[in-house]
């Protein structure tokens, strides 16, 4: 029996061979014992695995959907507008030099006492700021549709099939920075743009975008390294009550999400950066969040150095958390601790 | 061939389509009900895939977000189960948070036995024991298709969609990860096999 035809058994088991070749292959197993056992191997890998259990730890399910809204939990202008990628500039840039540097030359050559800045309204740089307002201005929580054609994305997209495609250009950054989608690195590129623009000559379409991107930097810096001095921590709190902290702090969340610290030092800091966020977030379920993820950190900065301070703060902090009355995620704390006790 | 059972609350129905209209609007209640329903089956889906609880629980959580954002694109009166189980499969498979999370397997003690399937008579721990391993075993992308196909009971056409590939490329896949594992149980598979084939 050839690996082929072993192969068309496996298809034939999922009904996925077309009517001709699967009579084939009927006609074969009834002739064949050794096929027919091998056939019925592979029903029973499927059947054994499909029976392997895929348990949460306890309870895991209690608190999950309550996580995933907090991270819904964003008012509208919370999300990150749609970038726009780096290719859409370039392009813009090109055409705009196709279209009216020929143009310009033509009028120059036709009316020498025209002013090269006299360009047509309607050639003028202007309309590639206004096809990027309304994303940024609107800053859609579900973007209605994929971004514009690209050559190259539409391709990537049709690769990846729906999942990819329905997953949305301005999704926020993902909890993995592995599994960032191809997308995300046109976002990245257009950081990169948006971070030389300054050094380019000022036009109407940059400094459009200049405002468009002041508005949408945050009222207060996000959370850094710097935010657990209680005075920042206060200006933050500050700057809260004065506008919806909700855009920030979702900001701050992620930023922290994506640190993956390698020694106790780093760990610790992230442990100190969650607790400074915990303690200004106003959401209780993201703060609760954060309290967890202030305890995982302290237990990863214990596991990593060795250190007895780190093993005392975590285990204050496991038991600071359990006599909380508004904690919601018990089981996952301890849990954390039951961990350390089998992973000393 | 049997497959797990799917729980009745999991199915399509015009709860579900009201609660997803109603999630469509912003409404987050709806949506969270709509999260307890599929939670433990996307959780298995990424679980099974990634086979770390914490890489789990983050592609859980994704995938539920990005359907959250793609809602308007969701055809109301189709199911949602597979739709989203597509989208945590499709994260699990290119998810990599940190290398040790993907090393990390499940914590001992915290699989207890569940549904014990037509062969737990016949499969005993130690015969699980070895497929849970033959499973790990096998690469990410060979325990998608194979997940999507005998957990999830998806088409070929629908899994080479969700994953991106051929679905001559499932075909062979899946091929690959029955045989690795029907070669690592054959010890155990005899008879339940000769069952199986006694009563097809």
């Amino acid at each position: 029996m050839s690996a082929h035809e072993r192969e068309r058994l496996s298809a034939y088991l999922d009904r996925e061979l077309p009517p001709g070749e699967r009579a084939v292959v009927e006609a074969h197993l009834a002739a064949c014992p050794e096929c027919a056992a091998f056939l019925a191997e592979l029903a029973a890998v499927d059947e054994a695995a499909a029976s392997l259990p895929a348990e949460a730890p306890e309870g895991y399910f209690e608190t999950f959907p309550a996580r995933v809204r907090a991270r819904l939990q964003v008012p509208k202008s919370a999300f990150p507008a749609r970038r726009v990628p780096a290719w859409t500039w370039a392009a813009a840039a090109a055409l705009l030099l196709a279209v009216v540097a020929p143009l310009t030359l033509r009028q120059l050559r036709t009316a020498p006492g025209m002013a090269p800045s006299a360009v047509p309204p309607a050639l003028s740089p202007a309309p590639v700021p206004a096809a990027v307002e309304p994303e940024v201005a609107e800053k859609p929580r579900r973007p209605q549709s994929p971004p514009t054609a690209h050559p190259a994305r539409a391709v990537s997209s049709e690769k990846r099939g729906p999942v990819l495609a329905a997953a949305p250009a301005a999704a926020p950054a993902t909890v993995s920075p592995g599994a960032e989608a191809p997308l995300a690195k046109d976002e990245v590129m257009a950081e990169g743009i948006f971070a030389r623009e300054p050094a380019a000559p000022p036009t109407a379409g940059g400094v459009a975008r200049e405002a468009a991107r002041d508005r949408l930097r945050p009222a207060a810096a996000p959370a850094t390294a710097e935010s657990t001095s209680p005075a920042l921590s206060a200006a933050t709190a500050g700057a809260a009550l004065e506008a919806p902290p909700a855009p920030e702090h979702e900001d701050a969340f992620r930023r922290l999400e994506s640190v993956h610290p390698r020694s106790a030092a780093e760990w610790r800091r992230l442990r100190n950066e969650w607790n400074a966020f915990a303690a200004t977030e106003t959401d209780s379920v993201r703060a609760d969040e954060a309290r967890v993820r202030a305890i995982a950190a302290a237990r990863e900065a214990w596991r990593t150095g060795g250190e007895e301070d780190d093993e005392s703060a975590f285990r204050r902090a496991v038991a600071a958390y359990l006599q909380r009355e508004d904690a919601r995620q018990k089981p996952r704390v301890e849990r954390l601790l039951a961990e350390t006790r089998r992973t000393p | 061939m049997g497959h797990s059972a799917r729980p009745p609350e999991a199915g399509s129905g015009p709860d579900e389509a009201f609660l997803l209209a109603r999630a469509r609007q912003g409404d987050l209640a709806a949506f969270e009900e709509v999260v307890r329903r599929y939670q433990r089956r996307v959780y298995g889906v990424a679980l099974r895939i990634v086979r770390a609880h914490d890489v789990a629980d983050d592609v859980a959580q994704e995938a539920f977000v990005r359907a959250w954002r793609s809602l308007d694109r969701f055809e109301l009166g189709r199911p949602f189960g597979p739709w989203v189980c597509r989208i945590a499969a499709n994260l699990a498979v290119n998810h990599v948070r940190s290398p040790r999370a993907r090393e990390e397997g499940l914590p001992e003690g915290e699989t207890p036995s569940a549904d014990s399937g037509p062969l737990g008579a016949v499969l005993d721990a130690e015969a699980k024991r070895v497929l849970d391993e033959a499973v790990a075993e096998l690469s990410r992308e060979q325990r998608a298709v194979f997940v999507l196909r005998t957990v999830e009971e998806m088409s070929y056409a629908e899994i080479a969609v969700a994953l991106g590939i051929s679905p001559g490329t499932v075909m062979s896949r899946l091929f690959r990860a029955r045989e690795r594992l029907a070669k690592s149980l054959a010890p155990y598979l005899g008879a339940a096999a000769l069952r199986k084939a006694g009563s097809s």
